[in-house]
């Protein structure tokens, strides 16, 4: 497996630990327009890298 | 396979990487920015803590209990997580059946930009509670700290009442 790919998986793999982090210490004090742009930005992440690597071809 | 033009792949590689600040950002700004008061009580061996997400949550009952009815210590602490200074005058007062019956503090505060300051003040319950009280007593504790209105229910478990106010035979004997 190339090397990249390894440090790609490390890469997302912390992002989602940091995002993680901040969802369990700070969720709680969101306002609800908060929480639901969170929400609607989440998917929106999600669908996109999902367009990504459609397009990549995967 | 990759035949797709490279400006149009990074197109949603911008826009993942777009998402991902956009959600940090709100974890930043709507999330940790803000006001935030925490209320510390603590009579004999017991600690009891408002937390500022228990002040958020309108369902949850403050309330705060003693079993001891001695001095009760308590800290009101006040965390400004914002770029402005944050002043303001906090007033503590006790209120029973909807009847203020006193003053316990009035304070002018200046917090600065992502700074903390704390209020503190003692009720002595032996003071407040009633001579003919049996078993428990109940008062609600107001905080005004500007337009937030904090209010706790302090209940005041009385272990035996006897021994808190003793008969007048008991004093002649001494």
């Amino acid at each position: 497996m190339k090397l990249e790919y390894i440090l790609f998986g490390f890469g997302i793999l912390f992002c989602l630990a940091g995002v993680g982090y901040l969802a369990v210490e700070y969720v709680k004090y969101l306002s609800d327009i908060g929480r639901v742009a969170s929400l609607l930005l989440t998917v929106a992440l999600f669908a996109f890298l999902g367009k990504y690597f459609e397009k990549l071809g995967w | 396979m990759n035949n797709i033009k490279p400006a149009r792949k990074n197109i949603y590689l911008f826009l993942i990487l777009a998402c991902f600040i956009g959600i940090i950002l709100i974890f930043v700004f709507d999330g940790y920015m803000g006001f935030y008061d925490t209320l510390t009580m603590t009579s004999g061996e017991q600690t009891q803590t408002i937390t500022p997400e228990q002040w958020q949550d309108d369902n949850y009952p403050h309330q705060i209990y003693t079993y001891n009815p001695d001095v009760m210590s308590f800290s009101y602490e006040i965390d400004n997580r914002r770029f402005s200074s944050y002043r303001e005058e906090i007033i503590v007062t006790l209120w029973k059946n909807q009847e203020k019956i006193a003053d316990i503090v009035s304070e002018n505060i200046n917090v600065k930009a992502f700074g903390k300051d704390t209020v503190t003040w003692n009720i002595d319950a032996r003071d407040i509670i009633p001579a003919d009280a049996v078993e428990s007593v109940t008062y609600t504790l107001e905080i005004q700290n500007g337009d937030n209105l904090r209010k706790t229910v302090i209940y005041i478990t009385i272990p035996n009442s006897k021994n808190l106010f003793p008969p007048p035979a008991l004093e002649a004997e001494k």
